[in-house]
């Protein structure tokens, strides 16, 4: 036990100095430390990110600045830029849901429909984001999900809810359909499909399961 | 007899504010801990925990949000003992992964529980870390307590234990904000980096500090909360001094209804002192602070102050305001919402042990993060634990505050944690 003169308590521990007013404390009476010493911790793997975020920027602002030096008719070097930030926004969805696989594929179908349905606008309306990429994008989901909860064998309340949602969203292309704002039908057919069969298979064998957890999830 | 796996609770009415509030700094995370004679033995304690964790199932919940509100459902989680490896109150709860909301540790002689505010309070966290720590020594000590096992003093049922007791007391009354808001001085300085925080801890004994708190006819919590005043006192520039000191005491309300849960059944009790207005003797801080106290614990007023947040949680606008609105309302209203502080003081009272295990106990303490300063103290045998927390570079407070204790001849007992 060690003694500060000035604060007039015993202290325990390795301290070198009094934990109190920090004068110098005698070297002997060498003790157990108290609590264990945690060095600083240094983040490595946000390193490799920063760098992927400043090639980004360089190469988006490199593409602007050869855009206005040769002009085109149209601004190729916007492209690319809105292209690498939707790449972003995927990617660091998938990194920090990247322990939670079902929420992190719903997340990836919300963000990539609506990620190809700006870009289909942007470009002039050809449709191709509701003919193909959201009915397919869905079903992908569907069948991953599906494969992942019984390969992982999860348990009900870490997928359901997730599944549910991307079920019910798999019944949108059929009201597409029905407004007549498709033109390809195949792709948004096979999503209501799946999803019809999907959801009659979640009531008949995770029903119960189903319904607690939409209580639980909906609780007011 | 453990909880079914789709066993869900909801959050009792005070947990509500800790996931919108917790952060990297102020992580709501607290330490009840005990420290033995002898070294821990990491395979007893990890037997010993599985039996504690059969006894208390709720402890065995991940926090999920809902599309309103927050729940605790049951997992099958296995709670493993670790090695003490992180700094002191690190952060528990992660939204992103799916993780139990305690941690048991060990550190040399020391069994560290540590704990989200969520789950429960420091009582609750105490009678788990009992129940640890007595399985622990019984089963270390087996040949001794062969014959005659001693018995720990908890009477409570599974259920009584996941009661949510706020619910059973409160009555819908209508108050909702408190009518004086006061903005407190607030402690300035370098803040520790890496969001750690200093832990301080004395160990005075307990019938010398008692004795001190009854010659001013006080109580013990009074007591140290006018000494913590003085101590915050003293490192006020003389232009702050206007501002009024204000300390948040919690109140354990299982003193005032009758209650056995594990979880959250606290309340919380300002008091402020203006050192312009008043004078700055201790014992004239003591006398207010007896005043004060006398006048705010008693059941009335406590019980308006839980049918206050009650109201809040049962409103119907509350309830259909999706969690993300809610967080983000939460987390700017907090300021307002909730009383602006100085520092807080936490008695968490006496712990109690059978005597046959007790002399293998050297002490108990418990503290919590903060993002200001805080004071959590304990007593057990002839000792009481005074620690603090503080997420400030100095010590200046602290260096006061023990110092006053050694003034009027009380013997301290420091130990703390070094920050490179």
């Amino acid at each position: 036990m060690k003694f500060c003169n000035n604060c007039k308590v015993n202290i325990r521990g390795q301290n070198k100095y009094c934990p109190l007013c920090q004068s110098e404390l005698d070297a002997e009476n060498e003790t157990e430390n108290i609590f264990p010493n945690i060095p600083t911790i240094f983040h490595k793997h946000n390193y490799f990110i920063r760098v992927m975020i400043l090639i980004s920027v360089a190469v988006s602002v490199i593409c602007a600045a050869i855009n206005i030096l040769f002009p085109t008719d149209i601004w190729w070097s916007l492209f690319v830029a809105v292209g690498i930030a939707c790449f972003w926004v995927s990617i660091s969805v998938a990194i920090l849901k990247r322990r939670n696989l079902p929420k992190n594929i719903l997340y990836q179908v919300i963000i990539l429909s609506s990620i190809s349905f700006l870009w289909d606008l942007l470009i002039g309306w050809q449709g191709w984001s509701l003919d193909y990429v959201i009915p397919i994008i869905c079903t992908l989901a569907m069948a991953a999900m599906a494969i992942i909860a019984k390969v992982a064998n999860l348990q009900a309340a870490d997928y359901l809810i997730y599944m549910l949602i991307d079920v019910v969203l798999g019944i949108i292309p059929l009201i597409l359909v029905f407004l007549n704002v498709v033109n390809m039908r195949i792709p948004s057919l096979i999503c209501t499909v799946s999803s019809i069969i999907s959801l009659t298979a979640l009531i008949l064998f995770e029903g119960e399961n189903m319904f607690s957890e939409i209580k639980r999830r909906f609780r007011v | 007899m453990s909880l079914r796996n789709d066993e869900w609770n909801r959050l009792d009415n005070v947990a509500n504010i800790f996931p919108p509030t917790s952060d990297e700094r102020n992580t709501k995370v607290f330490r009840f801990a005990c420290e033995l004679y002898e070294p821990i033995n990491p395979k007893i304690l990890q037997i010993s925990l599985d039996k504690t964790i059969n006894e208390f199932p709720f402890f065995c919940s991940v926090l999920k949000k809902g599309l309103f509100w927050y729940y605790l459902e049951n997992s099958d989680l296995k709670p493993m003992v670790k090695s003490e490896s992180k700094p002191p109150c690190s952060p528990i709860y992660d939204r992103n992964s799916k993780n139990l909301l305690f941690e048991v540790t060990y550190y040399k002689s020391r069994i560290n529980f540590e704990v989200y505010h969520v789950l429960t309070d420091g009582t609750g966290a105490l009678q788990f870390l009992r129940y640890l720590v007595y399985n622990y020594l019984v089963l270390s000590h087996k040949a001794e307590f062969e014959n005659k096992t001693p018995i720990l003093d908890y009477d409570a049922s599974i259920t009584q234990k996941a009661d949510d007791s706020f619910q059973k007391y409160c009555t819908k009354g209508f108050k909702l904000f408190n009518n004086k808001k006061v903005s407190a001085f607030q402690i300035k300085g370098t803040k520790i980096p890496e969001n750690r925080i200093k832990v301080i801890e004395g160990v005075v004994p307990i019938k010398k500090i008692l004795d001190e708190a009854h010659k001013y006819n006080t109580t013990l919590t009074a007591f140290l909360t006018a000494v913590l005043m003085c101590s915050i006192y003293k490192e006020m520039a003389e232009r702050e001094k206007t501002k009024p000191v204000v300390v948040a005491v919690p109140i354990n309300l299982r003193k005032y209804f009758p209650s056995e849960t594990t979880r959250n059944f606290f309340s919380l009790m300002d008091v402020d002192y203006n050192f312009k207005k008043n004078s700055d003797k201790l014992e004239d801080v003591i006398q207010y602070l007896n005043e004060n106290f006398r006048r705010e614990l008693t059941k009335e007023k406590i019980k308006e102050k839980i049918n206050t947040f009650a109201t809040l949680e049962s409103n119907i606008v509350t309830r259909v305001t999706p969690l993300f609105l809610k967080n983000i309302l939460l987390k700017l209203s907090s300021r307002y919402l909730f009383s602006d502080t100085t520092a807080s003081l936490s008695n968490v009272g006496k712990v109690e042990m059978p005597d046959e295990v007790s002399s293998y106990i050297r002490l108990f303490d418990v503290f919590i993060s903060t993002s200001k300063l805080q004071i959590c103290c304990c007593s057990f045998k002839d000792n009481l634990t005074i620690s603090f927390t503080s997420a400030f570079l100095s010590t200046d407070i602290q260096k006061n505050f023990f110092r006053t204790l050694t003034d009027i001849g009380i013997s301290v007992e420091i130990s703390a944690n070094t920050i490179d």
